[in-house]
């Protein structure tokens, strides 16, 4: 049913139904209205029979009375009764019988009886039809009845009938136009669903009208309705002539009525194909109006951009003088052409002044946005951006360029710990290629000094030899710490622990070598527990650093200080000793690498434990200090405490 | 009589590796890359392997685990490598200890004469009854005794009582104050230190070196603690 639907012959008897049923229901409903003007709803069958057939009588008597007067000779004209069920007789003035239906005999009942004047059908039988029953005039009288059975095919006969039908129809006509209606409503939503349509797949195919803009084709339907229209009006409307004028609109609806449907067919496959108000010479029209007026703002931006960079061209400087005197210009010019209307100047002022503070408050806002973005930089927070949206002029480029120091200097600093990686992977390599033959000679100097011989200088340059290549290994073990943990690519894992346990812990390990170097050490510990966040190993490092130094260097006989305090949030771990020489260095000098407290370097030590020390605290996010006070030496470590 | 195969690119090296091992009534074979020690392994009935990680055509570590697909033989890797990443991927691999160069020739005899104790003498799970055992230490409760690869070691009743602890909770890190707590039974006043003066001796007496031990670890800022079965 549906594929039918959509074949040609489907659409085409959907589309002559829906004109038949509209037409259907359109006559209905103008019958019901006609039946409601004629009482045919109010008034009885019989009585409206009797009084329409009486204004046939009326019609009809006219001319017989006409054509009697005329053959009238002294005997009684004989009517044909053939084809005609009016049976009538006619009398003068004088009551003599003029005319009278062939088979009366005078015993018939007469339904009408009419009278008219004395000179009807003389001058004017329009005259007399206004008082045909004016006694004065009283003459010519008409008895007459209507067969009932209305055998013959006259007007009678027809009235009789069409009364007869409208009687028949007179409630019929109310569900017969709903059905109409219906019908009319579903054929006309087939049409629109399958307009466009064909049975063997879901396309859309639309008929040749669809290439046209829809709105011209409503315009022409529109301009031919109102032509219609108008030649309805001007000529075809006749009163003369009303079933021809009736025609002519009816005909003329018909028509229209298929064109909407047509139309709305159109509409459907058009909406089906999104195409309704996009093919449109209106919508054609205002996309046009659009483009020229996108390439005018183009233009305009084009035109606008031209002339602040000419603008820009102009030093800061100058700029800001030709605004502050353009300013000015404007001031004097409205203030002094309008110095009669106080009023006015002073809403001038007034605006003027909104305007400037919003100008001075974005400036004011600007400022402070590079302002910060300038202090993240200076702080060290080299990966700040500075966010230019919103900017305008000046600002924008200035913030810009702010980011890009930033970015600058990041690749700089990103440079130069990627060089430091290299490096530490350099000496990382070159070591363990020197621990290869240092190996040999560390084990063959040791057998040497081993080898039993007379000559004792042999011996001794042996152990010379022996100490020094494990001088050598420390170096190298040093150098490679050192450089790993100045370019930060050892791996630190704090965890929590007690800075007390360390300093116990380092004391016993420390406990006999101090006693070999004649030192004492005394320990000083809050009875609190400190809490710190510290890689163990690495800071074990650190204190093995600073505790071996103290070995190397205090005086012996002296005491050796390690003391934990907790100060302001952090552990403070104190290392005090004496020193064995004189310290003509400064502590910042100490932490350089190869730096050693005494200046003849003939020392065991190479210069480097400090300088691993500090490097290792600060990858625990401690502070190495140094002080030297005379021959006290002091050093410094600082953790912040965790709760 | 054992077996030991030195393996080093470096002949300077092998020889005075021999030099050092000579007097200690061992046989000894040598081979200059991976592939020269897993040949003579193969021929010969190795007791013992002292393997160099950096090597031509086959490198120790790769020997190292094509030595584990078929044998358990004790190998002591010698290398220049001296970072804690190296050590850690040696000893995962299947080394039963590390030896860094320049090394110290008493170590290198004493690190093979216990991995050949163990192996040789002991063997693996012959643990005695009642007693507690973690790599090469064994704690015999019932004897007070203690024994460092098979052999005896002398330890005061404050040593041997705190080796016990530890060795009962092995993987457990002790406080100074915890321990002195549980050995001493008193409370723990200023005494922390006590206790770190005698891991230490207890340390001095069980590890080769003291410094990097294999079994008593100093767990820095937190106490001590036996790892589970040592460094292997």
């Amino acid at each position: 049913m549906r594929q039918y639907l959509r074949t040609v012959p489907g659409k085409t008897i959907s589309f002559i139904l829906f004109v038949l049923s509209v037409a259907a229901a359109v006559l209905c409903v103008l019958g019901a209205i006609i039946m409601w003007e004629a009482n045919i709803y109010t008034t009885p069958k019989a009585v409206l029979l009797e009084d329409t057939l009486e204004s046939v009588v009326y019609d009809i008597e006219a001319p017989i009375l006409s054509a009697a007067r005329a053959r009238y000779n002294g005997a009684p004209v004989l009517w044909p009764n053939k084809g005609s069920n009016f049976r009538f007789i006619l009398t003068d003035p004088e009551g003599k019988t003029i005319a009278m239906s062939e088979g009366i005999t005078g015993n018939e009942t007469w339904t009408y009886t009419h009278t008219y004047g004395v000179g009807f059908g003389e001058w004017n039988e329009e005259y007399y039809y206004g008082s045909p029953s004016d006694e004065e005039n009283v003459a010519f009288v008409f008895r007459s009845y209507i067969d009932s059975s209305l055998k013959a095919g006259d007007a009678f006969a027809l009235m009789g009938r069409l009364i007869g039908a409208l009687y028949a129809l007179r409630i019929a006509v109310y569900p017969l136009g709903l059905l109409m209606l219906i019908l009319a409503v579903v054929c006309y939503v087939t049409l629109l669903c399958v307009s466009g349509r064909r049975p063997e797949d879901e396309e859309l195919h639309p008929g040749p009208l669809y290439a046209v803009p829809f709105d011209l084709i409503l315009a022409a339907v529109i301009i031919l309705a109102l032509l219609v229209i108008w030649f309805i009006i001007d000529h075809a409307i006749n009163f003369s002539h009303p079933s021809l004028t009736a025609a002519v609109i009816a005909a003329s609806l018909f028509l229209g009525l298929n064109v909407f449907g047509g139309l709305s067919m159109s509409a459907s496959a058009r909406i089906k194909g999104r195409t309704l108000l996009t093919n449109t010479v209106i919508w054609r029209l205002l996309k046009l109006l659009w483009r020229i007026l996108c390439f005018l703002g183009r233009l305009l931006k084009r035109l606008l951009r031209f002339l602040l960079s000419l603008l820009r061209g102009v030093p800061l400087i100058f700029r800001t003088l030709l605004a502050y005197l353009a300013l000015c210009f404007i001031n004097l010019l409205v203030i002094g052409t309008n110095l009669h209307d106080p009023d006015l100047c002073f809403a001038f002022l007034i605006i003027e002044l909104i305007l400037l503070f919003i100008l001075v408050a974005y400036i004011a806002l600007t400022l402070r946005r590079l302002q910060k973005g300038a202090q993240a930089l200076a702080a060290g927070d080299l990966d700040h951006q500075v966010d230019t949206k919103g900017m305008l002029w000046d600002f924008r480029r200035h913030g810009e360029d702010l980011n890009r120091i930033g970015e600058g200097m990041n690749a700089a600093v990103e440079e130069r710990l990627r060089s430091e990686r290299l490096k530490t992977e350099l000496i990382t390599n070159v070591s363990h290629d020197i621990k290869t033959p240092l190996t040999s000679i560390i084990n063959y100097s040791d057998l040497i000094a081993k080898e039993p011989c007379e000559n004792e200088k042999i011996t001794s340059y042996a152990q010379v030899l022996t100490r020094q290549s494990a001088r050598l290994k420390r170096l190298i073990d040093d150098l490679i710490e050192a450089s790993k943990a100045s370019a930060g690519s050892l791996d630190v894992v704090p965890e929590p622990c007690s800075a007390g346990v360390f300093i116990t812990q380092a004391a016993a390990e420390y406990g006999d070598r101090l006693k070999k170097a004649e030192l004492e050490l005394i320990t000083q510990l809050p009875e609190k527990p400190v809490a710190i966040m510290a890689d163990g190993r690495r800071l074990w490092r650190v204190f093995d650093n600073l505790l071996g130094n103290i070995c190397k260097y205090a005086q012996p006989g002296t005491r050796v200080y390690l003391s934990l305090e907790e100060r302001e949030g952090s552990a403070v771990i104190t290392f005090k000793n004496v020193s064995r020489s004189a310290l003509n260095v400064s502590p910042e000098e100490l932490l350089d690498r190869f730096v050693r407290g005494d200046a003849s370097r003939h020392e065991e030590g190479n210069g480097l434990g400090l300088s691993i020390a500090r490097s290792l605290t600060e990858l625990q996010n401690g502070t190495l200090e140094l002080a030297i006070d005379g021959d006290l030496f002091k050093a410094i470590l600082r953790f912040p405490v965790i709760g | 009589m054992y077996n030991i195969l030195i393996c080093d690119d470096e002949q300077d090296i092998v020889n005075a590796l021999k030099i050092y091992l000579a007097n200690g009534n061992y046989r000894l074979f040598e081979a200059h890359n991976g592939l020269e020690a897993l040949e003579v392994i193969g021929k010969e009935d190795i007791h013992l392997v002292l393997l160099d990680i950096m090597m031509p055509e086959l490198d120790g570590i790769s020997a190292m685990a094509r030595i584990r697909e078929r044998s358990n033989v004790p190998v002591i890797l010698l290398t220049a490598k001296s970072e804690d990443t190296d050590k850690i991927l040696g000893l995962n691999v299947g080394a039963d200890d590390y030896i860094t160069k320049p090394f110290n020739p008493v170590e290198v005899a004493a690190r093979v004469n216990s991995q050949l104790r163990r192996y040789m003498q002991l063997g693996s799970g012959k643990v005695r009854p009642g007693a507690l055992a973690i790599g090469g230490i064994e704690l015999d409760d019932a004897e007070k005794r203690v024994t460092l690869d098979g052999e005896e070691v002398a330890l005061t009743p404050t040593e041997y009582d705190i080796l016990r602890l530890l060795m009962q909770n092995p993987g457990r890190v002790f406080a100074p104050k915890d321990i002195y707590r549980l050995v001493w039974n008193e409370a723990p006043y200023g005494s922390e230190n006590t206790v770190a003066v005698h891991i230490r001796h207890l340390r001095e007496k069980l590890e080769i070196d003291p410094a990097d031990p294999r079994y008593i670890k100093v767990v820095w800022g937190q106490g001590y603690k036996i790892d589970k079965g040592g460094k292997q």
